[in-house]
């Protein structure tokens, strides 16, 4: 995983300026973080971790470098880290989409924790239904965090919690 | 000098010292005598003086000779009597019979392998006893199958109590009556009494472990007795005995499945994708289940198990109320399936780890060794250098339960010095 922090401009599609030379230099983006709150001389930080293949990474690393400058677009910091984020499979029982499941996809979103995949099983929609989430959470967030944050949603929403 | 000496030569090397110097004195005065009356004084005296302690030294030699062997004769006496354990077994039900079964074939090769004797004395039912203080023989009471209570030594409405065992005899007992999840009784009060008494314990009761675990301990280290419990956890697995074979490691993780129905439950709905009701009844139907499988389904029997281990194991000092339990009968089969579909089974899972004790439904990875079929048990524990070390092995039954009795009663009678 790599984690790249830059300042960019606070005007429309200056984030896109940062995303294409990314996924043009094969990076799988994880995640993006807007720090509005640290917002200076209109410049806001935002910080992205992706993956480049291990045979790439050098290459792709230096181009993307160059391209950013390029841009102007000021890196901060690049660094790289064995797991940025990892992930944790959780199975819910229970009245999964009746009690919202958008909203406790928004829930976990608003904690950093991403749910890049989801399967259900169910008979009809108002009937117990099975819903299997990928959960992706980031490094500086511990798996029992993680575990008390979708346990709360389970407990209030009554469904039936099953992890990896 | 004098002491050294003692413990060196034998008593016949002593006496002919004795014996030799003696005669050097003779020799050595006779010359002496002729070369002046001041000297031979002397000699004289030093003659004397040197029988004298010669003789002391012998006598204390004999006394020791005479002692040693008088121990000798007194200790191989001792060993023909006290040789034999003299048992009470608590509880003639599955486990008590499987235990008198095993006992009754194995005596030849108990007395072969381990110079081991043994003399069942009293079997306590819930209402009354048998006590026979020359031995109750095995064979005829087996063979009145449910009519025991028929054999001419059988009381009536006798139990486990401080005033009956000191009459009887025993030095040690076999608690394998059914557990009261709450209280762990009666079999608390049994195993209490026994060490208390002094009488060492063998035990397939969990319920009290659970419960006063540390408690017991205490009891029997304070009455010098010695106390297994090995049967209470996976039954014949030797789990909680590994412990000393990893002296040299440090325990850091267990993880287990140690409840035998709910594992049928969910091997059977991973199988054939059925419904939680259906595998219950089908379980209920094979025996694998009682008819109310509530201990075992919402996952209070492995939650006793595990506490069980973690102390043991992990030296921690935990009860049943430390455990955060959840049962099985909320997993569908579709969320089997979902688990399927990603390379996971789901199990019931007793996990001991960063202080705290857990029960619940989690996703294994299909080829975890942990993923084991039917009634089985498996533990699997984490150690700071030997790694992962996994047991498995049939968690219940009563002929597996009897046999790990059996360990502990020969672990005992080794220590004890009744079996060799
Ligand atoms: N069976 C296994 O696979 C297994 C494995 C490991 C550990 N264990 C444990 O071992 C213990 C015995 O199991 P089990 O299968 O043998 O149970 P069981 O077949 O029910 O036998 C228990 C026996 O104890 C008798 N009993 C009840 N209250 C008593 C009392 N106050 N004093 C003396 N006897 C009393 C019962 O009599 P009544 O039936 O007439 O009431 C019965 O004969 C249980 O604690 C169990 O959890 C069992």
């Amino acid at each position: 995983m790599i984690f790249l922090e830059c300042l960019i401009p606070d005007h429309p599609g200056s984030l896109i300026e940062l995303i294409k030379p990314i996924s043009n230099n094969h990076g799988n983006i994880y995640g993006i973080l807007h720090f509005h709150d640290r917002k200076k001389e209109n410049m806001i930080p935002v910080s992205v971790n992706f993956e480049i293949p291990e045979e790439l990474i050098e290459a792709s690393l230096e181009r993307l470098k160059k391209e950013l400058t390029e841009k102007n677009i000021h890196i901060e910091k690049l660094t790289m880290g064995d797991k940025t984020r990892q992930d944790l499979i959780v199975i819910l029982t229970g009245h999964v989409f009746d009690t919202d499941i958008v909203d406790t996809i928004k829930r976990l979103a608003a904690k950093n924790i991403k749910v890049p995949e989801l399967q259900a099983k169910f008979t009809e929609i108002s009937e117990i239904s099975n819903v299997k989430l990928k959960l992706v959470y980031p490094e500086s967030m511990t798996e029992h965090d993680l575990i008390q944050e979708i346990s709360s949603i389970c407990k209030e929403k009554n469904l039936f919690l099953i992890r990896t | 000098m004098e002491i050294e000496f003692l413990h060196g030569p034998n008593l016949i090397q002593i006496l002919l010292l004795v014996f030799f110097k003696f005669f050097i004195l003779l020799i050595e005065s006779y010359l002496n005598l002729n070369n002046g009356k001041k000297k031979s004084f002397n000699i004289y005296y030093k003659l004397i003086f040197n029988i004298i302690n010669y003789l002391i030294l012998s006598i204390l030699k004999i006394q020791e000779y005479i002692k040693q062997n008088e121990l000798k004769l007194y200790k191989s006496d001792f060993t023909v009597n006290s040789m034999e354990i003299k048992i009470a077994l608590i509880g003639y039900g599955n486990v008590g019979a499987s235990l008198l079964k095993i006992l009754k074939e194995k005596r030849q090769l108990l007395k072969n392998n381990f110079n081991m004797n043994y003399k069942v004395i009293a079997i306590f039912e819930y209402d009354g006893a048998l006590i026979k203080k020359d031995g109750i023989d095995i064979d005829s009471l087996l063979k009145k199958g449910d009519n025991y209570r028929e054999l001419p030594f059988w009381k009536d409405g006798i139990t486990f109590t401080n005033e009956l065992i000191s009459t009887i005899g025993i030095n040690l007992c076999i608690e394998a009556t059914p557990t009261n999840p709450d209280t762990g009784e009666p079999a608390l009060s049994h195993i209490k009494i026994a060490l208390n008494n002094g009488i060492d314990v063998v035990a397939s009761n969990k319920g009290p472990f659970y419960l006063e675990y540390d408690k017991i301990k205490k009891l029997a280290k304070e009455n010098n007795s010695y106390v297994n419990y090995e049967a209470t956890v996976a039954s014949c697995v030797p789990i909680l005995s590994l412990k000393n074979n990893l002296i040299g490691n440090t325990i850091t993780q267990i993880k287990a499945i140690l409840n035998g129905t709910c594992n049928y439950i969910l091997s059977r709905m991973t199988a054939e994708g059925i419904p939680f009701d259906i595998a219950l009844k089908e379980a209920q139907e094979l025996g694998f289940a009682e008819a109310n499988p509530s201990l075992d389904i919402d996952g209070w029997d492995a939650a006793g198990k595990l506490v069980i281990l973690a102390n043991e194991l992990l030296g921690w000092s935990k009860s049943i109320k430390d455990v955060d339990v959840r049962g099985i009968s909320g997993i569908t089969p579709q969320a089997i399936e979902l688990a399927k579909s990603d390379g996971y089974v789901i199990k019931h899972l007793a996990i001991a780890e960063n202080d705290k004790l857990l029960v619940e439904p989690r996703l294994l990875e299909r080829n975890s060794p942990l993923n084991i079929s039917g009634t089985l048990n498996v533990i699997e524990l984490l150690t700071d250098y030997a790694g992962p070390i996994v047991l498995m092995g049939r968690g219940a039954g009563g002929f597996e339960a009897a046999s790990a009795i059996l360990n502990g009663l020969i672990d005992i009678a080794k220590k004890r010095g009744y079996a060799k």
